[in-house]
């Protein structure tokens, strides 16, 4: 009866077991293994193993292709032909591309050993920059190589193009002004002039000028493959009102075969004076928001107060009110240049003392919170206003 | 067949059969012990056959049948590399929907009126490339990324599932690794955005947040991210207090040296990791303002590499936003670096890491528009220390909601800002001319008019208000989306032009991509048909509102570019889709 028993539960045990991996191998047979060598070079390269049995792809040619170069949004293609080196029959599949690219059907799926087939593979030059590379993967039954990468290389061009294709203009001052350079290089082409210049906003056009000179031979040199240039200074004149820059510069060249090309200008028109801070500090509505200060810890920040403008160098700042004085600890270092005296910088070093009485600004109106009051001497702003949101408990 | 099932099933069999009279228990049972026995054990042993299955987590899988360089260990595939199908989009999960704008409310007629967003590609099998075999757990795991270009989604609107990209996902694979029990470290060589404005200081910030939730531990700066404003910068990515920021950069600091640091030691995986990050000079060049400190690449490096030798790492690592040549040629000369991350290619990282001639080191591209992540995996193996797997961030990575979460507040600060708070402002159309609005067209285009009511171009304002995927983050206060979706902006410069759309309310008559998007402002045409006006001016305005077809695929190209629209650029697409609004 045991042994009956025992004999019975393996019997089961068994055909339990067979049962179960049955209908998993029935479910997943057409599935092909997640687990093929990956990762690994494929194409021209033959299968390591030459004493393999069973399908072999190679593609004629390498499966990287060089362009050369082409026009900027214009379409190309190119036929890559994967050939079965092998003795057994060959399967290939369609896998995923980039982007940019379109891969042919594939006629023959099924290759016999020494047939061929063509996949070909559009793309459209359209990138960031000038060098273009994108990609195409074909999955195949070779054991060595179950995935090809098709890949199309080569470098961008534009018949006309502008060098930047935008300008920012950061933090304007607005007694300043500025001026940018941009250069328009023709490719392929001997003659480039800029006929007619257009402002896509008409309010803040008069502050701007563009004028063009011819590129000297060694500028040219740094535009690789331009044949002819044009060098750009662009005048932005003092007055423009705060906030966003936003014009677009429209260029119609002689060119017929280019479009017109755009000059983006974007940035900001700022004060003479700016402070600027970490993340606790608004530039906006000019407050440093400690929150609730421990007494026993204190609290500290440090702000920098940019000056720029004509008169820059010249412009002296002085603490003259701090509310509340016996809790607020201001002091103003010595300015120091940044990038050969374009800006000044002055660091305001604010700070809550540990062991400060307990107060409480913590208004949402700036009446209610602590206040500094900085003297300048600029010609303009005599005086600069900087509200501190705390509390001491 | 379950367990129970089994066990009821011989009870029930006995309970019918059983004599009246009473028997002792075990004599009761013991017919039936076999029989239950079996049943019991058939049901188990078909459960352990079926665990064969592959789980459609794949968190663990079978090895790998040749695995000589895995020396028999297990690989640990990450998502779900099988052929997927297009999912129709569910909501995800996550507490992403309680930010969801009020201001979702359309008032662009009657529900019952509008059709449904456009569904999902039909289903097609997209075969995915397996990830990571043939990988031990590595000792450390290198997350490189960067070129985000101000994509933190996948570039354009045409379906999740063809399309890479995006924080939600890269927070989504990061945390799998994890889960995994890797030890990952996220580096990224900058470009967070591409424009200037308050738009990309926002998504700046936003981005900062979701790669310091994501625990980036070293970030470099690309030049593009150096253009926004002083203020912004300091304030996002300056040390402050107690709390280190991960922004580094050697050779470049916003207004003060003292608040960039140049160099950032790592502690993970029982290593020791150096890292710089350094913009080449090609760069430099393009950043002009003057609240910028700059310094050349290579004399930065030589002041800072002492400091760096004397940390004694285990690896070090450069950042290096510059060309793949650039890059190539500060390894060669700072070759005591053993990794380096490159800003510099085109299009697509390479599927390999590269050997720099001349030194020890390996280089690693990123690609554009973060589309992809590299992993490096260090290992305490001789003869492989570093392995290297490009991953496409594609739909099988899950969503992660905490990054939805964000996406659903950067679009919140959009609307709380306003188009004017955005500093964007409606500047004249080039010929002047004014928007009126499809409905100005239907007195006299009615069959036209009709036709396009039809079409998605008529309620695609509406799919932004309620996307058809990520649906619980409306975008109809992002500039960015609004440019195609609306009636009189500059689709690819994200501005509007006077009399165009505004807002839902502001202006009704502007909503959705209507006739004049293709056509033109219709103001003057519409006037001299209604007023009269001398016959010669009459057929030069119908003449200025006519878009013949041939011109026609290069106007659509304006919306439908290869970001957003990449099917539309395949061979023969056009007449495809132009059967679609035939008129």
């Amino acid at each position: 009866m045991t042994t009956r028993v025992w004999v019975l539960a393996i019997v089961t045990l068994f055909v339990g077991v067979a049962a179960g991996l049955a209908s998993v191998w029935l479910e997943f047979a057409g599935v092909r293994s997640q687990f093929e060598p990956h990762n690994q070079p494929a194409g021209a390269v033959l299968s390591a193993d030459l004493q393999r049995k069973g399908p072999k792809v190679f593609v004629v040619g390498g499966p990287d292709f060089g362009f050369g170069s082409g026009q900027r949004n214009g379409s190309m293609s190119h036929t890559f032909q994967l050939r079965n080196d092998g003795d057994g029959p060959l399967r290939l599949e369609k896998g995923a591309t980039s982007c940019k690219c379109a891969l042919s059907d594939l006629k023959n799926s099924e290759l016999q050993p020494g047939e061929t087939a063509d996949v070909r593979l559009d793309w459209k030059l359209v990138t960031i920059g000038e060098q273009f590379r994108q990609t195409a993967e074909i999955h195949t039954n070779d054991p060595d190589h179950p995935t090809v990468v098709l890949a199309v290389h080569g470098t961008v061009i534009d018949v006309v193009r502008l060098d930047p294709p935008d300008l920012t203009l950061s933090n304007v001052a607005a007694n300043e002004g500025t001026t940018r350079t941009v250069g328009a290089y023709g490719f392929k082409i001997e003659d480039l002039q800029i006929v007619k210049t257009e402002f896509s906003n008409p309010d803040t056009a008069p502050f701007f000028t563009l004028t063009w000179r011819l590129a000297t031979a060694e500028e040219l040199q740094n535009q690789k493959g331009a044949t002819c240039g044009l060098l750009g200074t662009l005048t932005v004149k003092p007055g423009l009102p705060l906030g966003a820059i936003n014009q677009t510069i429209q260029l119609t060249t002689n060119v017929a075969e280019a479009d017109k090309l755009e000059l983006s200008v974007s940035g900001s028109v700022i004060s003479d004076i700016s402070i600027v801070g970490p993340s606790q500090f608004s530039e906006q509505r000019n407050v440093l928001a400690f929150g609730t200060v421990q007494r026993d810890r204190g609290a500290k920040a440090t702000l920098r107060i940019l000056v720029k403008g004509p008169s820059r160098a010249d412009v002296k700042l002085k603490v003259r009110k701090v509310d509340p004085q016996d809790v607020l600890a201001v002091e103003l270092d010595e300015p120091h240049e940044i990038n050969a005296g374009a800006v000044y910088m002055h660091p305001l070093n604010i700070a809550i003392p540990p062991g400060s009485r307990l107060v409480n600004r913590m208004g949402t109106e700036q009446a209610k919170m602590g206040r500094i009051v900085i003297e300048t001497t600029h010609p303009d702003i005599k005086t600069i206003l900087v509200y501190v949101k705390f509390a001491v408990e | 067949m379950d367990h129970l099932t089994c066990l009821l099933a011989g009870l029930r069999a006995r309970r019918s059969t059983a004599s009246p009279k009473k028997r002792g228990f075990c004599e009761s049972i013991s017919p039936w012990i076999p029989a239950s026995f079996c049943l019991y054990g058939l049901a188990l042993a078909v459960a352990a056959g079926c665990s064969d299955r592959p789980s459609a987590d794949a968190r663990v899988s079978a090895s790998r049948p040749e695995s000589a360089a895995a020396s028999g260990s297990s690989p640990s595939p990450v998502g779900n590399p099988e052929s997927v199908d297009v999912k129709p989009s569910a909501a995800e999960s996550g507490t992403a929907g309680t930010t969801t704008s009020a201001g979702g409310q359309a008032k662009t007629g009657p529900a019952s009126d509008v059709p449904p967003p456009a569904p999902a590609e039909q289903a097609k099998k997209i075969r995915r490339e397996p990830l990571f075999l043939g990988w031990p757990k590595p000792a450390l795991a290198l997350y490189i990324t960067g070129r985000q270009y101000g994509y933190i989604e996948p570039c354009g609107c045409s379906g999740l599932t063809n399309q890479k990209g995006g924080l939600v996902r890269r927070y989504g694979c990061k945390r799998q690794l994890e889960q995994q029990g890797w030890q990952v470290v996220a580096l990224d060589v900058g470009n967070q955005v591409r424009r200037f404005g308050r738009q990309a200081e926002i998504k700046f910030q936003m981005t900062a947040e979701g790669l310091k939730r994501m625990n980036y531990q070293a970030i470099g700066f690309g030049p593009d991210d150096l253009r926004l404003s002083a203020g912004e910068l300091i304030a996002i990515t300056a040390d402050e207090g107690d709390s280190s920021s991960a922004f580094l950069c050697v050779n470049a600091a916003i207004i003060d040296r003292a608040l960039m640091p140049r160099y950032r030691i790592i502690e993970a995986g029982g290593k020791k990791i150096g890292v710089t990050a350094v913009l080449g000079t090609e760069e430099l060049a393009q950043i002009t303002s003057d609240e910028i400190i700059k310094q050349p690449p290579e004399e930065a490096l030589r002041e800072v590499w002492p400091e760096l030798e004397q940390k004694a790492c285990d690896l070090y690592v450069l950042l290096a936003h510059a060309s793949i040549e650039a890059s190539t040629a500060l390894v060669q000369k700072f070759s005591q670096f053993d990794i380096v991350v490159t800003a510099g290619g085109a299009g697509e990282p390479t599927f390999e890491a590269e050997r720099i001639a001349g030194t020890g080191a390996v280089m690693v591209q990123v690609g554009t528009k973060g589309m992809y992540t590299g992993v490096i995996g260090l290992f305490d193996d001789p003869a492989q220390p570093l392995r290297y797997q490009r991953v496409p961030l594609d739909d099988r990575f899950p969503d992660s909601p905490e990054m939805l979460q964000l996406l659903a507040s950067y679009q919140d600060q959009l609307k709380a800002a306003g188009l004017e708070g955005l500093g964007i402002k409606p500047i004249p159309y080039p010929t002047d001319r004014k928007f009126v609005g499809s409905e100005a067209c239907l007195d006299c285009h009615e069959p036209e008019y009709k036709t396009w009511k039809k079409t998605t171009h008529a309620h695609a304002l509406e799919t932004l208000i309620h996307p058809g995927e990520r649906s619980e983050v409306p975008r109809h206060f992002d500039p960015e989306c609004l440019s195609c979706h609306v009636i009189g902006w500059n689709p690819q410069k994200y501005f509007p032009y006077v009399s165009g759309y505004l807002g839902v309310d502001e202006t009704p008559l502007m909503h959705h991509v209507g006739c004049e998007n293709c056509h033109g402002p219709g103001s003057a045409h519409v006037k001299v048909e209604e007023d009269g006006g001398p016959t010669e001016m009459l057929n030069k305005l119908r003449e200025e509102v006519t878009l013949p077809l041939p011109e026609a695929e290069k106007k659509c190209m304006e919306c439908h570019d290869l970001d957003n629209s990449p099917d539309f650029h395949e061979p023969g697409a056009f007449d495809r889709y132009w059967k679609k609004i035939e008129h």
